[in-house]
């Protein structure tokens, strides 16, 4: 047990652990039939158990628990189910959004919907901004108490199940990341329109779509903060969002460690079990050690964050080494499963062709480690802690 | 309608056999007999029908707390534990004793629900055990929800066949596992519930001295059946491979 969990983490995780149950006999064809609505009802029954608002404040109708105990539940849900695991952290990207960018106002319109019954999406990424977010494309443009939205966002997690849309969009092209803006904007708005629905190697139940804003109005009461405070909102929501992915990449490493312990145990070639090959042994202990480090700094800044400190850097390295962990992990654990390790028989090829998403969404690890690059130059020019 | 449900706080049945690192879940907690759970189920489902009060009631250790206070989380109004060193190893006749007073202490009730067995015990007689003490009626392996009316409970009863039993009030249910399906409460509720205070009761607020338990004098190992192969051929062979397996499931 790691010193981070106190006693309500563990009530938690087992309660995770519990709905994740529920989920594991679906995920199958959750993945094979990218049933996406299934994923959906799986979001609303976290609602039901207060898991879906975990960290919005009991205030706004949520479970006010902390980012460690957000994480727990990823983990334990992307065991099971990784699409479920991606919607949920997406719907708490668009939650994070609207908790560090809302007023009290907007914050006691919005989270309590978000926390039981409205799923969100965190409509950022464009087909000409993906790393690049800052050159977005999408307007708007003030009109008498409105904003008017017109744009193309793609890859938008949730984007075909979501009821509440966090848009990002500029107000002033000519200020570049600081003339972007956010809007929650409704479903149902006029002029909001659901298009493609991606096919995908892997997390298949998780709706990613493309959206298209043809002159979508929306209240000024729906933009988050002020005008030019959409892209530091998005990058602090980010960083929560890195923390979610080193999450879902723990779950997911530690859940083929467990089938491949298991398998290995009980599989006999030439009139032994393989576990008792060297070869096998060395690649459950590196899988092994890779996933409790990635465990351990995974909540350590977990931790970090609940204590009000800053994370970016940790953040970046977290999703960097969790999200490459999960695919080294899975990526043997097939390998030790062999023929049947291939077959999808086993979830662990379903783990593997999920894991590959942890790489590039929400930072791809090329861009995460020039960030924890400039923070390590940054804190020693400054002559900082580092 | 007042309802106590007994419990028992019994080791986790799986336990993770991969302590890789921090990989353990945290299990040096008790957790609620799972049998258990099903019997509070359905005493919680009749709250909400008739209206009342669910009152748990367990016999253990002071770790027992914790189902308890899951207990409390799924819908359980008032949660009692009985726990005293000079029950520690109790046997099935000073556990039935103990609960016996606890009953008549806390009681009246109208109904009192058990699972069909404990987890770790497995001897699943404690309830009709109570309700012979208790000298009330006793309906067996409920496999539904009894229905209450007119200070009368009924409920069909698997006893080999299901037969539909019928008594007066105050009576003892035994929920067979299919009676209903436990519900997972909500990280609030089971929030609030780490809050609600647990009574207590010893042997000395119950005025009760346990006599003399069994004692355990040695464990002998299940007889194993040989193992048998045989390699059947054709189609022909369809009966002889059903009539097999019929054999060994014992039908």
């Amino acid at each position: 047990m790691l010193p981070y969990f106190k006693e309500e983490h563990e009530e938690v995780r087992r309660l995770a652990a519990e709905v994740a149950r529920e989920f594991e006999p679906l995920a199958p064809e959750v993945d094979r039939r990218e049933d996406y609505e299934q994923t959906r009802r799986n979001l609303l029954r976290l609602g039901e158990l207060d898991l879906l608002g975990i960290r919005v404040p009991e205030e706004h109708g949520g479970s006010g628990m902390d980012t460690t105990s957000y994480l727990l539940v990823l983990e334990e849900l992307s065991k099971v189910c990784g699409s479920t695991a991606t919607s949920y952290d997406a719907h708490n990207l668009a939650i994070d959004a609207i908790s560090i960018g809302g007023s009290e106002e907007q914050k006691g319109r919005f989270l309590p919907r978000l926390a039981r019954e409205a799923i969100g999406a965190f409509a950022l990424t464009e087909p000409q901004a993906g790393t690049d977010a800052a050159s977005i494309r999408t307007r708007a443009v003030k009109r008498g108490s409105s904003y008017v939205i017109t744009g193309e966002k793609h890859y938008i997690t949730n984007g075909g199940i979501a009821d509440l849309f966090v848009v990002f969009a500029k107000t002033n092209p000519e200020k570049g990341a600081r003339g972007i803006s956010a809007f929650v904007v409704e479903r149902e708005t006029p002029g909001l329109r659901i298009g493609k629905i991606e096919e995908k190697m892997g997390i298949r139940g998780s709706s990613t779509a493309q959206i298209f804003l043809e002159e979508v109005e929306v209240p000024e009461g729906n933009l988050l903060r002020r005008e030019g405070m959409g892209f530091p909102i998005a990058m602090k929501a980010l960083d929560v969002g890195r923390l979610a992915v080193g999450g879902i990449s723990v779950g997911t490493s530690k859940k083929a460690l467990e089938i491949a312990v298991s398998y290995a145990r009980e599989r006999v070639q030439f009139g032994k079990p393989i576990a008792s090959f060297q070869a096998i042994q060395h690649y459950l202990a590196e899988m092994a050690t890779r996933t409790l480090a990635a465990e351990i700094m995974t909540y350590n800044a977990a931790w970090l964050h609940d204590q009000g400190r800053p994370i970016t850097r940790e953040a970046a390295m977290v999703k960097v080494f969790a999200s490459e962990t999960a695919l080294y992990v899975t990526d043997r654990a097939i390998q030790i499963l062999g023929g049947a390790g291939y077959m999808s028989e086993y979830p662990i090829e379903r783990g593997y062709r999920d894991s590959r998403i942890g790489t590039i969404a929400e930072g791809t690890s090329e861009i995460l480690r020039l960030i924890v690059a400039r923070e390590i130059v940054g804190a020693l020019r400054g002559g900082d802690e580092a | 309608m007042r309802m106590a449900v007994l419990l028992k706080a019994v080791p986790p049945a799986e336990e993770n056999p991969y302590d890789v690192g921090s990989m353990r879940m945290v299990r040096d907690q008790l957790e609620v007999n799972p049998f258990d759970l099903v019997a509070l189920e359905g005493a919680v489902q009749l709250k909400e029908r008739h209206g009342g009060e669910v009152v748990v009631l367990s016999m253990g250790p002071q770790g027992a707390e914790g189902a308890l206070r899951e207990a409390m989380a799924r819908g359980a109004d008032r949660a009692v534990l009985i726990s005293d060193e000079a029950l520690s190893g109790s046997d099935l006749r000073n556990t039935a004793m103990a609960l016996e007073s606890a009953l008549r202490r806390l009681g009246p009730f109208d109904l009192i629900l058990s699972g069909e067995r404990s987890s770790d015990g497995n001897m699943g007689v404690l309830g009709a055990y109570l309700a012979a003490r208790l000298g009330l009626p006793l309906l067996p392996q409920a496999v539904s929800l009894p229905e209450v009316e007119g200070g009368h409970v009924v409920a069909p009863c698997d006893a080999g066949e299901v037969l539909v039993l019928k008594a007066p009030l105050p009576a003892v249910v035994v929920a067979s596992r299919e009676m209903a399906k436990p519900r997972l409460p909500s990280l609030k509720d089971k929030m609030r519930a780490k809050k609600s205070p647990i009574e207590r009761l010893d042997c000395a607020s119950l005025g009760f001295s346990p006599l003399p338990n069994l004692r355990l004098v040695g464990v002998d190992p299940m007889p194993q059946k040989p193992r048998e192969r045989r390699i059947l051929k054709g189609m022909d062979s369809f009966d002889e491979f059903f009539e097999a397996l019929r054999g060994v499931m014992g039908s």
